[in-house]
């Protein structure tokens, strides 16, 4: 017997637990070309703001060790122009679409909330309260708990569809951001964004980013999220998302072993854009050799002790 | 599909320092355009790990496409250990092309160091056409030219400049070309380089009325206009120099200088 792959993230019901990570997925339609869209759990859109944005000065990647840094600076074309061009060519998937959405102010996260959220094809919003590459908002807001409820509270307001709140590990203690996205009204948590890196040319002694620092992404970061998403899955009763250096299927499970009902893929899309569909793959094929008849049976199943 | 698992038949030395990659992949050859590129996967493992975007550097009809580029890095340097047979994963054609139709009688296409790479294709493909060509090749040693015979016998002017060596113009290409581009009323001008030849080359167009098109080269992580880190300001706009471009308007261009 297939193995059943669904999943629920509060009132949503995914077909499966793989989903793509905001800004590595850009409207939802890029990579229509290199595989089924629709064969994925949900796909999480570019962030979306309030008024378009042309993102940082270049040069805004840079590769590192099994990750690459990024300071890209939400660059999006408004919540409008989303609303107006790029919600359509999404209809026609069979797959949940997510908007990730950020302000520069709690008003501004509200607005563009009420913007987007109320668009029939938007399934589920994602709070973007973790990106390290913007001055106001992002991670100013997701590392202080006080701004965090007040923001998710806000967002709260204008929507009943299910709430994904996306948190920054760049923080002491995640399970105190975490609770207060629950308290403020998220449905589900997803982490982690980017870690907070650099690097630096050491011949023209620049770093290699514009604005000095940016987002660390890749596998690299793989066990710092593994950590997190272990921290917060006893802190909270959400359903919770795992992010952080996913490129394969045992990457996945790893993730839903320690406790997540999802998994999000990003920077694997750079490198193997139907990396994700193998992960569904991959996921089955162990399901099946061992005889695992539901997915959610080893959902937080991790057991104590060293392997 | 825009994947393919190239395999390489031969990688071998056109010019000191400079490796060139043949690979089978008809699909690919097929339909890659001038001015295109080609992500590609220099390893199996996550280390290192974005994709190499390369230009095309020549099709044939025999279904194998050409790359060229130098070892600059950890990933051209496990390029440059594949072996034979290999197959590495490619993504492609990627990006916009130039634009060799229309009604112009004569192609001016300035190349710089590794610009060599889309301009043989652009060359190929302009050849088609039965355009009179003018080739304007800038190297900064001259043992890096190579396929002179191949360009004097099919037809191409050549006007070769070089900083160290004995073959052409002792200096900059733009040297030469700027006395001449009056001569050429009726030509359209392609252009790829390095950036402060083509800065160089913006400014002096600009009592040259005729089109130029220019080919920019940047890191990339996607390759397909999602992540956004190629960005250059085109016109009044931000552009994506892997989706958008990377063939540009020369004149449209902002080099941030």
């Amino acid at each position: 017997m297939a193995v059943d792959l669904q999943v629920r993230l509060g009132s949503l019901v995914l077909k499966n637990p793989v989903l793509t990570a905001s800004g590595t997925f850009g409207y939802g339609v890029e990579y229509a070309g290199y595989f089924d869209v629709s064969r994925l759990g949900g796909i999480v859109t570019k962030t979306i703001t309030l008024e378009p944005r042309e993102g940082n000065p270049m040069p805004r990647t840079a590769e590192t060790f099994a990750g690459m840094l990024n300071s890209i600076g939400l660059a999006n074309v408004g919540a409008d122009c989303f609303i107006k061009e790029k919600l359509l060519p999404l209809e026609p998937l069979d797959t949940a679409v997510m908007v990730n959405i950020a302000g520069s102010s709690p008003d501004e996260y509200e607005k563009v909330a009420l913007k987007v959220a109320a668009h029939e094809r938007v399934d589920a919003l994602e709070v973007n309260i973790s990106c390290p590459n913007v001055n106001k908002g992002g991670l100013a807001f997701g590392t202080d708990p006080e701004i965090t409820r007040e923001v998710v509270r806000r967002v709260r307001e204008t929507t009943v569809k299910p709430l994904i709140v996306k948190l920054t590990p760049n923080v002491t203690d995640i399970t105190a951001i975490a609770q207060a996205a629950v308290e403020g009204g998220a449905d589900a948590l997803s982490l982690i964004n980017t870690v907070l890196g650099m690097a630096v040319d050491i011949e023209t002694r620049r770093p290699l980013l514009a604005r000095h620092v940016g987002g660390l992404s890749g596998p690299a970061i793989k066990p710092i999220a593994l950590a997190k998403l272990y921290q917060t899955v006893r802190a909270v009763s959400v359903p919770l998302i795992g992010i952080g250096g996913i490129m394969t299927w045992q990457d996945a499970l790893e993730f839903i072993i320690v406790g997540a009902t999802a998994v999000q893929a990003g920077t694997l899309h750079f490198v193997d854009p139907c990396g994700a569909v193998k992960i569904i793959e991959g996921i089955k094929t162990y399901c099946d050799e061992k005889g695992i008849g539901d997915l959610s049976s080893i959902r937080g199943s991790m057991e104590d002790g060293g392997a | 599909m825009k994947q393919h698992r190239m395999r390489l038949i031969e990688q071998n030395q056109p010019a000191p320092g400079i490796m060139r990659m043949i690979f089978k992949a008809p699909d690919l050859a097929r339909n890659s355009r001038p001015g295109q590129f080609v992500q590609i996967r220099v390893t199996d493992t996550f280390d290192p790990l974005l994709r190499r975007p390369f230009s095309i550097h020549r099709t044939h009809s025999n279904g194998t496409i050409e790359i060229l580029y130098r070892i600059v890095g950890r990933g051209t340097r496990l390029m440059s250990r594949t072996r034979p047979g290999v197959r590495l994963d490619g993504m492609g054609p990627l990006g916009n092309p130039f634009q060799t139709e229309g009604n112009f009688s004569t192609a001016l296409v300035v190349a710089g160091g590794m610009g060599s790479a889309p301009a043989f294709m652009l060359i190929d493909t302009l050849l088609k056409t039965g355009k009179s060509i003018h080739f304007f090749w800038g190297v900064r040693c001259d043992d890096e030219f190579f396929h002179l015979e191949w360009l004097r016998s099919s037809g191409v002017e050549l006007h070769l400049a070089c900083e160290r060596g004995d073959t052409g113009h002792q200096g900059l290409i733009t040297d030469i070309l700027e006395p001449m581009m009056n001569r050429y009323p009726d030509s359209k001008g392609f252009v790829c380089g390095p950036k402060p030849m083509l800065e160089k080359m913006q400014r002096m167009i600009r009592t040259f009325p005729i089109p130029w098109e220019v080919s920019l080269e940047e890191k990339m992580a996607c390759g397909v206009g999602v992540c956004m880190g190629c960005a250059v300001r085109v016109g009044q706009k931000i552009q994506m120099v892997c989706s958008d471009g990377p063939v540009f308007d020369l004149r449209e261009v902002d080099f941030g200088s």
